[in-house]
């Protein structure tokens, strides 16, 4: 007799044979762990540490980095439970790296190992899931190898009320300075509605790398485009049995960089050698993408304009999206028409301006639902309905890949280009209408002059074509103007009076930015655009929002309670120790709007430590008054990677110091310093009248962008700076 | 050790959770229940919380939180009154702990207008009658009013222990009448909030808390006994150790292999202790019956790490395979911040000790640059309860003096071009030797380079560390050193005929002065210690001493600032002298101690002034 399981029974036991799941998974674990320790490859058979490697905590002795990703023709229930046949995208990318532990802490950085075992993804009608397999092995000094039962050591860190895993984590057993740790961990999706994820191949570590290699395999369905950048070695393309694409590369003795975010003005996209990998499932109907999308193959070295018509493309495909803008098109309006009203005989260039201010004020801060592209299709849409001459711009940033080096669309920022010679962005930061961002300025961008959004396109948007050298600022135009006035308490001349006031324009505003509050914005924008009403009353006004003003008064009293601890977070960053006592300071400018370009702030406060005592005489550490500066260290010294400052710079100090009565100073020739060099340069210099001594202070950091072999003169400008740091003024007793 | 974590972590700062300003928000009431009940002939306690916030100030969303873990579950949370995110489940991360089962429930009160209620409904079952042994009294929010009961079956017997109550708590305890249940309640009013700050003391030390004993219950006419007793703890923690099987023969034969070169006991044991300390590295683990029992020491081998229980069963396997009479320790930290006056399993942390030479020596493998005959700060003059058989020995450990955790600074300079120049050396013993050498043995070589020269330029770029040498950075190493070359032209003013020294750059505790406006807490110092500074200056020849600063001397009780100038005819004898006798600096003495800072700090202003003759 035969037993006849109905087809939903079936199903379900499928589904629910999670048991079984689970011992394919290991078993699948176990082939994909004896593949990768069975490649054929000498570097990861060579144990010994050559000579000069000794001090480095971890040497990285071999890497390897296997990526396939091919295509099959698969059945598959969507979400309604409609099946379909799709083409279904495999991928495995297996990173495999033996690692020489040298000392503690890079025993401690390898000792653990944390993993999602797989995790789903939702993509478009369907979910597609995410393994990650890990293995390691313990190589002992003698040779021997250990290798280390992942799926029986590793912990499960479980969440939710249900438990449900999260992470494994591993405690890799044996492991001791002096051992060799071969470990890899290879991540394994079914993608359908998802692109093979981005892939940097970086050739530069914090640890020394002696061979790195890597392999890709491509089917041929499949979009490849990639870029060798900054000297990194170029990939080797050949075609396998199968038509699939092939591509090779490998490199030695890597260049060794310290931590990025220990690195001062650093730009990694312009200065280390990577390879930047696209591959791209353009031949699935369930990926959103630029009809400018290229067709499959290998693509090395695509020219800029293929990524530039898709940023158009995308740029475009915004204007068919510009859902929930009602309420912000009818405040731009109103604002707008009342302060033409007030205004009729507006510049070309101030009606620009306030079409930009318009719109940034009432864009809401929801910017998941207000993105960028958005705010420059309504901001060319506003610029078009005003009659204001204006071009769409295509921008590099200085802190990612040039023109020359661009992968994506996701390189390339759109803007706005008006009267020929304004630039407006998308909010950042608290900047002023027309202001350029650092990273955008010297950059050559490319424009069009909008015709029609054609998302359907390749090309995007219909409209002449242009160029446009976006330009750089000078030192002047990033000025951090520091007027300093000290005096002596009579009843404790060892603590000091002092009162800091700042002028700072362009990018010196930015450290300042955590000063500044919502309310004082809201408040400057309010009068630049001639709005009457306060935010409070226009909360009051709106029914949704009236019940919400208690939220908003008691968040902008946060925000002032948090403006307090900032200042003296300022300070005590300015002076590298906290100030006796804050007692006053106010921000009176906050540099937000085109005719009121700079931020001021004051702060007095008292502070000690700055004053010695020798005898009846004082020592003034007036170096000290400028506050930290950068001190290079050893490795800074060596450096060898060219440096993106965010633009030029100059910072100017005046301090005047009330000597006290009784007391007087000489000798105060080692205050003048002259020093400049093709990057900038450090002078100071003084002048008394009667019982005021002035010192003037000025350095400069004359180029935005410094080349290796530069770098020397920017050691010395930092050198004469902690120069002057160090100097000490006698006030001696009368 | 794992009921005392959780306990612990309901108290620690949580930099995620607790960001609530205490000034925002009000408990306006707050009643927390625990009764004992039978379940399927097992006790259980069930905690009922129902917790009312008013919005006093701020609209800031608050969280609430509770911890859980695989002993306890969440029932159920409910929010009435205000809007609320859904509750989140997950595994609290601790620092250094590699895993472990403490969970945290979450959830988000939204607050839209002042004076708006919410009440948050709340309970959790504890399924081990063990894991319920403590309540916590404060609030991170101002509580107006609360109330906690305990409610205790005829068939349950348990102790409750009162730590650092005020007035402002009332007790009552009664029997109801008709069930024979004893209710104990405790009700306060206008207790401040608590708030976590930096080197603060621990909450069980400063704070108002209960403890709770389960003594033992009657189930079905059978007695379950919990911690009866000190015996009855001892017996409950010993059964845990010993379902650890450790394999002797592999452990005598690493012994062996270990000890090969050691010619007499004491070279054998510190052989021992230092090959635990340089081979297995500390990875702890906090899961289940993990919380208790040791990993097999021939695991630990293997694994080449462990936590306190494995790596402390692992040496004491090793000791005794070389005939050492080895014994394992449950011991409270001073971060448990108890004394164990209690029966309850609060250890903390296990070490080893060894019985020799007619006294027990405690031997601590998870420090690891800490040689045999020291022990750690936390676990001085701690009571430990170490196994002897059957029965336990409850042995108080050594204490040092300040003077075991010192710090020692010596230079000779003369004056050269405007600069001191001379050689210095830094020695380090107890707890700052620990901390130096992890920084430089963690570090690489380039790394701890950097940071050691950064640390001895104190902050003056100008100054120059040259030939820097270290020695006794190696596990077991009795003192670390640290000597160099130095040349300091940020020491030297030249004015006329006049020189100003400036004869100490590191200025130690000067920016020690405690913010009274802003603190809330006594203020923890880690440990006791003390600093001296020993620094000779050579008068340069044409030179005399025209003015030295004046001696500097403040002694109280806690601690001693100490500066003084010897002069002799060819040099200037700077010495410094800072020691911490108390770790605990209570509030009512921060007045005093921000004075002393201040002489201190104001002695450091003073330079000594030479004149050409």
């Amino acid at each position: 007799m035969t037993t006849k399981i109905s087809v939903p029974v079936v199903l379900l036991l499928l589904l629910f044979s999670t048991g079984a799941f689970a011992d394919d998974r290991q078993a699948h674990a176990k082939t994909v762990r004896e593949m990768v320790w069975a490649w054929d490859k000498p570097e990861f058979k060579q144990y010994e540490l050559p000579a000069g490697y000794e001090n480095e905590s971890a040497v990285i002795l071999a890497r390897h980095q296997h990526i396939e990703a091919t295509s099959k023709n698969r059945f598959r229930m969507n979400a309604l439970l409609f099946g379909d046949i799709n083409r279904e995208l495999y991928y495995t990318n297996i990173d495999r790296r033996m690692v020489k532990i040298n000392g503690l802490s890079a025993l401690t950085e390898f000792s653990e190992l944390s993993f999602r075992e797989e995790t789903k993804m939702s993509g478009h009608m369907r979910s597609n899931r995410l393994r990650t397999i890990v293995g390691a092995r313990v190589i002992k000094p003698d040779g021997s190898t250990i290798e280390v039962a992942v799926d029986e050591e590793a912990v499960a860190m479980t969440e939710g009320k249900k438990e449900k895993e999260m992470l494994k984590k591993v405690a890799i057993p044996g492991l001791q300075v002096g051992d060799i740790l071969d470990y890899f961990v290879c991540d394994e999706m079914e993608l359908e509605t998802y692109n093979v994820p981005p892939e940097i191949f970086a050739f530069f570590g914090q640890y020394p790398v002696l061979k790195y290699s890597i392999h890709c395999e491509f089917g041929n369905k499949l979009t490849v485009e990639y870029r060798s950048v900054n000297g990194a070695p170029e990939m080797r393309q050949t075609i396998d049995a199968d038509n699939n694409y092939i591509l090779d590369t490998e490199a030695e003795n890597l260049m060794k960089v310290r931590a990025l975010d220990d690195t001062r003005w650093i730009s990694p996209y312009r200065s280390l050698p990577m390879i930047r990998m696209y591959v791209l499932n353009n031949a699935s109907k369930l990926i959103f993408k630029s009809p400018n999308a290229r067709a499959g193959g290998v693509y090395e070295n695509l020219p800029y304009d293929e990524y530039l018509n898709d940023s158009k493309t995308f740029l475009a495909a915004q204007e068919k999206q510009m859902f929930w803008m009602k309420e912000i098109d009818k405040k731009v309006k109103k604002t707008v028409l009342a302060y033409k009203d007030k205004h009729p005989s507006m510049s070309d260039d101030e009606l620009a301006v306030l079409l930009y201010d318009a719109l940034r004020f009432h864009w809401p801060n929801d910017y998941a639902n207000y993105p960028r592209l958005k705010f420059v299709v309504r901001l060319q849409q506003l610029f078009k309905e005003h009659d204001v001459p204006h071009k769409l711009l295509f921008v590099t940033s200085r802190f990612g890949p040039g023109k020359d080096a661009v992968v994506s669309d996701d390189d390339i920022f759109a803007g706005l280009l008006a009267n020929d010679r304004q630039l407006f962005f998308f909010v950042n930061g608290y900047r002023y209408a027309g202001e350029i961002p650092p990273p955008y300025q010297g950059e050559a961008a490319s424009t069009v002059e909008v015709v029609k959004y054609a998302m359907n396109k390749k090309y995007g948007i219909e409209g002449s074509a242009g160029q446009y050298e976006i330009p750089e600022s000078k030192a002047g135009d990033n000025r951090l103007n520091s007027k300093i006035e000290v005096s002596f308490p009579v009843d404790n001349p060892l603590q000091l009076n002092v009162k800091r006031d700042l002028k700072c324009t362009g990018s010196m505003k930015e450290d300042y930015w955590p000063l500044v509050i919502y309310e004082d914005w809201d408040r400057e924008m309010r009068e630049k655009l001639g709005i009457g009403q306060t935010l409070m009353e226009e909360l009051q006004e709106n029914k949704s929002t009236r019940k919400r003003v208690d939220e908003y008064v008691s968040a902008l009293e946060n925000r002032r309670e948090n403006q307090k601890e900032n200042v003296e977070l300022e300070l005590t960053a300015y002076h590298g120790q906290k100030p006796d006592k804050i007692t006053d300071y106010s921000l009176n400018a906050i540099g937000v709007t085109a005719d009121r370009p700079a931020l001021d702030y004051t702060v007095s406060y008292t502070l000690d430590g700055l004053v010695k005592s020798a005898g009846s005489n004082l020592i003034l550490e007036i170096g000290r008054l400028i506050g930290q500066h950068w001190e290079p260290d050893e490795l800074d010294e060596k450096r060898n990677i060219e440096a993106y400052l965010p633009t030029a710079m100059r910072l100017d100090y005046e301090i005047e110091i009330a000597i006290p009565e009784g007391y007087a100073v000489e000798e105060l020739d080692a205050l003048t310093s002259a020093y400049s060099n093709d990057c900038g340069g450090f002078q100071s210099g003084y002048k008394l009248e009667g019982n005021r001594l002035v010192v003037t202070v000025n350095k400069l950091y004359e180029k935005s962008y410094v080349p290796v072999d530069k770098w020397g003169e920017m050691l010395l400008i930092a050198k004469r700076t902690n120069d002057f740091q160090a100097k000490t003024i006698i006030l001696k007793k009368l | 050790m794992k009921y005392l974590l959780l306990l612990l972590i309901a108290f620690l700062p949580i930099p995620l959770l607790s960001h609530n300003d205490d000034d925002n928000m009000i408990i306006s009431d707050q009643q927390s229940t625990y009764t004992y009940m039978m379940e399927n002939n097992k006790v259980v306690v069930k905690e009922n919380q129902d917790v009312t916030y008013i919005c006093a100030r701020n609209l800031q969303p608050v969280t609430f939180y509770r911890f859980y873990d695989m002993n306890s579950e969440i029932t159920k949370i409910r929010v009435k009154g205000v809007k609320a995110s859904s509750p989140r489940y997950e595994t609290y991360t601790k620092e250094n702990i590699f895993y472990d089962d403490s969970k945290v429930c979450h959830l988000s009160l939204r607050f839209k207008d002042k004076n708006e209620v919410g009440t948050v409904t709340y309970e959790k079952k504890y399924n081990d009658v063990c894991g319920f042994s403590f309540v916590n009294i404060l609030e991170n929010h101002f509580i107006k009013n609360k109330t906690i009961r305990i409610i205790v079956p005829r068939w349950m017997e348990i102790d409750i222990i009162e730590n650092n109550f005020d007035s402002g708590i009332n007790k009552s305890v009664i029997v109801d009448p008709k069930s024979g249940d004893t209710i104990y309640t405790y009700h306060l009013e206008n207790q401040e909030a608590y708030r976590s700050e930096d080197f603060m003391p621990d909450y069980m030390l400063a704070f108002p808390n209960i403890q709770i004993v389960p003594r033992k219950a009657v189930i079905n006419k059978r007695t379950e006994e919990y911690f009866y007793s000190f015996e009855h703890m001892y017996r409950w923690c010993k059964s845990k150790a010993d379902m650890t099987v450790n394999d002797h023969t592999v452990i005598a034969e690493l012994a062996k292999e270990i000890t090969k070169e050691s010619g007499t006991d004491a070279d054998k044991i510190n052989a021992l202790l230092n090959w635990v300390q340089n081979n297995i590295r500390y990875v702890a683990f906090e899961y289940g019956i993990q919380g208790f029992k040791p990993d097999e020491a021939q695991a630990v081998v293997r694994k080449k790490y462990g936590d306190c229980k494995g790596m402390s069963n692992l040496l004491k396997c090793l000791l005794l395979a070389e005939g050492f009479d080895a014994r394992l320790v449950w011991i409270n930290t001073t971060e448990s911040g108890r004394e164990w006056t209690l029966p309850i399993p609060s250890a903390d942390h296990m070490i080893c000790a060894l019985n020799y030479n007619g006294g027990f020596h405690f031997l601590d493998p998870t420090v690891k640059f800490m040689p045999f005959g020291e022990i750690a700060y936390p676990i001085q003059g701690k009571m430990a309860m170490v196994e002897d058989g059957d029965r336990y020995l409850m042995l108080r450990t050594p204490s040092f003096p300040p003077f075991h955790n010192r710090t020692r600074l010596e230079s000779e300079y003369v004056v050269d071009g405007g600069k001191l120049a001379g050689e210095s050396q830094w020695s380090f013993g107890g707890e700052p030797k620990y901390a130096m050498i992890s920084s430089i043995r963690y570090a690489s070589k380039t790394d701890a380079d950097i940071y050691l020269k950064n640390w001895l330029k104190s902050n003056n770029p100008a100054d120059s560390i040259l030939e820097m040498d270290i020695q006794g950075v190696e596990t077991g190493s009795k003192g670390l050193s640290i000597s160099y070359k130095d040349l300091r032209p940020s020491c030297v003013r030249s004015f006329s005929d006049e020189l100003y020294i400036d004869p100490d750059v590191f200025k130690d505790f000067s920016m020690l002065a405690v913010d009274t406006l802003k603190r809330k807490n006594d203020y923890a110092f880690p440990f006791s210690q003390s600093l001296q500074s020993h620094i000779r200056l050579i008068i340069p020849e044409g030179y005399r001493v025209k003015d030295i600063p004046p001696n500097m001397e403040i002694e109280t009780d806690d601690y001693q600032f100490s500066i003084r100038y010897i002069v002799s005819d060819d040099s200037v004898l700077y010495h410094k002298e800072i020691t911490i006798k108390k770790t605990m600096l209570p509030k009512s003495n921060f007045r005093r101690w921000n004075a002393d800072i201040a002489m201190l700090r104001n002695a450091y202003l003073r330079q000594i002034t030479l004149e050409k003759i």
